[in-house]
């Protein structure tokens, strides 16, 4: 199986179990009576064009594998991604934002800021030297003090430090 | 009546107020200019202000913020994929791409030019036939504004060429992800997975830039990664020298290339100054439906998602055409179309001017004088944005190893700020996880973004109109306007169905 099938094959999984999840759901979930016209009829209506969509797509799978054009089902100017790069980006910048920001309630805006921009230039930017590692996450978090604390005036728990 | 536009004149060019409205339109752009921050955000911030600024003063600052933040969401779109404001959305897919191929300066230009013709265009509108539109607009009941809404998504799904299906789907979920928070009619919780934060439902900013740029960034965080891992130094070369090797002499915005766009741009503004005179319609769905559209009549239309300068004037012309029709429903009949014309009536009301009808009656010379000021501010935008755009060009050849960074750390932010909630900065991560998986998968992502723009919407009049009907379905097929609606969205689907498959 090459990649188009199995990513096409997936996206049809996810798409008819997530249409199937939730109108099992509007069956057997407590949804609270409404007058006339059930709570659930914009969901549900969702949850059915996403089956047709499955159909459709698993449908349009079977036909340009037995025209053998299957590559008619990517958009021209689709790349395969680099999983392994993604992993990588997502964990750190999805799994650090999360610690960011946990340490922004906690320790502080800008101290966090600047830690957080200096760990992803260090990890992320091919040609960074210990300079810009330095100096420029102190410039965002000057940015980020000026526009933030200074004009908007965002409102956060009080912290550690700065 | 002369007496009155002299009067209206001496108000709206008296110097403090021209002062007011060059303020109000940089900081509308360089706020607008920010993921994450908006116009819309800058007038609720500023509105306990107005209460102590005289009414033309107060017009002219707001004005000022609400046109510069339109055009300046183009800037962060182009700039850095990352829709500044909502309506910004549209101009990110070709604006966007226009910046990767090296033309920062031309996407600019185009989305400058195009914002002001299509905002100058829906303000004459407004001055002109202001109250005609309105009662046009307003004739549209809740079926008609479901099948708008249904033409509206299908539009868009059927724009994502050779992924019907998978843009179809991704609406659904748009629409699901809308659904999430309180009942309207009932006020139970729906979809919340028993976690209270969600019972408020999804706010717009996080779900939009989590979708968005969150996952654009972690892709090209992905790209950067790759980079330095492999220690392709001729890459890191290349995309260093991309500051020093920018041009900008060859990134000017010619006249032929100007007047290609034009069709494009008349599409947008008509199509925004309609969409825009409709309550609830919105910025969003005007860049989308004239980005259809335009694509659609475009002899170029292959170009559309590449980088077209054409994508990008109609998704601009229309964002920005909503700006004057979107006050038609506000001072015709006192309802607020949009959160920005909300936000204005919020204003008339701090100043003791109630919106409506008796607004042009009473307070004639003030409404006349915030007319002239919507002109004016459109040329203030013009000639500040001619001036900066220079420098917003040269900035978004900055290498990526450092902007990614920042983009990310102010988008996070930025969301975090426009409600102080920490919960939005968890549904952006969330959306952003979302965005990545689908974009990992080729399904389009503009369609969800439309779908949960329009979900609200779309269910208040599909259960307004079943509730019309009875509880009966063919209560939606009951109007020609509607029937209009579902047969031009079946023939689109057709149409790009049977046309992707002769091209392939």
């Amino acid at each position: 199986m090459n990649r188009t099938m199995v990513k096409e094959l997936l996206s049809a999984a996810l798409v008819l179990a997530l249409g199937v999840a939730g109108l099992l759901h509007i069956q057997y979930g407590a949804w609270r009576p409404a007058p006339l016209v059930p709570s659930y009829i914009m969901p549900q209506t969702a949850y059915y064009f996403l089956i047709a969509s499955g159909v459709w797509l698993l449908a349009a799978l079977g036909f340009f594998t037995l025209k053998g054009r299957l590559k008619a089902l990517q958009p021209s100017d689709a790349k395969d991604q680099d999983l392994v790069g993604v992993g990588v980006a997502v964990a750190l910048m999805l799994g650090g934002a999360v610690v960011y920001f946990w340490l922004v309630l906690n320790l502080g805006l800008i101290v966090s800021t600047i830690a957080f921009n200096g760990l992803l230039i260090a990890v992320l930017a091919p040609n960074a030297t210990f300079k810009s590692i330095l100096i420029v996450p102190l410039l965002v978090g000057a940015a980020v003090w000026g526009l933030f604390v200074r004009m908007i005036g965002i409102t956060l728990p009080p912290t550690l430090l700065f | 009546m002369i007496e009155v536009l002299i009067e209206a004149s001496a108000l709206a060019f008296h110097p403090y107020v021209l002062m007011y409205v060059f303020l109000g339109v940089l900081l509308g752009i360089t706020l607008g200019a920010i993921p994450g921050l908006s116009g819309d955000m800058a007038i609720a911030l500023l509105l306990p202000f107005v209460f102590f600024l005289e009414p033309a003063l107060a017009m002219g600052l707001l004005v000022g913020i609400y046109k510069g933040g339109l055009f300046g969401g183009s800037i962060a779109a182009i700039s850095f994929g990352v829709p500044g404001t909502p309506g910004a959305a549209a101009t990110s897919i070709d604006g966007y791409q226009a910046k990767l191929k090296g033309k920062p300066s031309k996407a600019l230009h185009t989305a400058l030019y195009s914002s002001v013709i299509g905002d100058t265009t829906s303000d004459l509108v407004l001055i002109f036939i202001a109250v005609p539109l309105a009662a046009v607009a307003l004739t549209f009941g809740p079926i008609e504004f479901f099948a708008l809404y249904a033409f509206s998504l299908i539009l868009i799904a059927a724009l994502s060429q050779g992924m019907v299906a998978k843009g179809l789907a991704v609406a659904a979920i748009g629409v699901l992800l809308a659904m999430i928070g309180r009942d309207p009619i009932t006020g139970a919780s729906r979809l919340t997975f028993g976690l209270p934060g969600l019972s408020g439902g999804l706010s717009l900013i996080p779900v939009l830039i989590g979708i968005f740029a969150i996952s654009e960034v972690v892709f090209q965080g992905a790209k950067l990664w790759r980079r330095k891992v492999d220690k392709l130094m001729d890459d890191v070369a290349e995309q260093a020298s991309l500051l020093q090797g920018y041009d900008i002499s060859k990134d000017k915005l010619t006249w032929a290339e100007f007047k290609s766009t034009l069709k494009a741009t008349y599409i947008g503004a008509a199509v925004g100054t309609f969409i825009g005179a409709l309550p609830g319609a919105g910025q969003s769905l005007a860049a989308f439906m004239s980005y259809g559209l335009a694509q659609r009549f475009s002899r170029r239309s292959e170009e559309f998602g590449k980088g077209s300068l054409e994508g990008i004037a109609s998704a601009e012309s229309g964002n920005s055409a909503t700006c004057g029709s979107t006050f038609i429903p506000l001072f015709a009949f006192g309802i607020p179309g949009s959160a920005t014309a909300a936000l204005f009536g919020a204003a008339f009301i701090l100043m003791g001017m109630t919106p409506g009808p008796s607004l042009l009656t009473d307070y004639t010379a003030i409404i006349y004088a915030l007319f002239l000021t919507l002109i004016f501010a459109n040329l203030v935008n013009l000639v500040l944005g001619k001036i900066l755009l220079p420098y917003y060009s040269r900035i978004a050849m900055i290498q990526p190893g450092y902007m990614i960074p920042a983009v990310f750390i102010l988008a996070i932010v930025g969301t975090y700020a426009a409600n102080n909630s920490v919960v939005d900065v968890w549904v952006l991560l969330f959306a952003g996880a979302l965005g990545v998986m689908l974009r990992l998968m080729s399904f389009p992502l503009a369609p969800l973004v439309l779908g949960f723009i329009i979900g609200p919407g779309a269910e208040r009049a599909l259960r307004q109109s079943m509730i019309m009907g009875g509880g009966d379905w063919w209560v939606l097929v009951k109007s020609p306007i509607a029937i209009g609606f579902y047969v031009a969205a079946f023939a689109l689907i057709m149409l790009f169905t049977v046309v992707l498959r002769a091209k392939k």
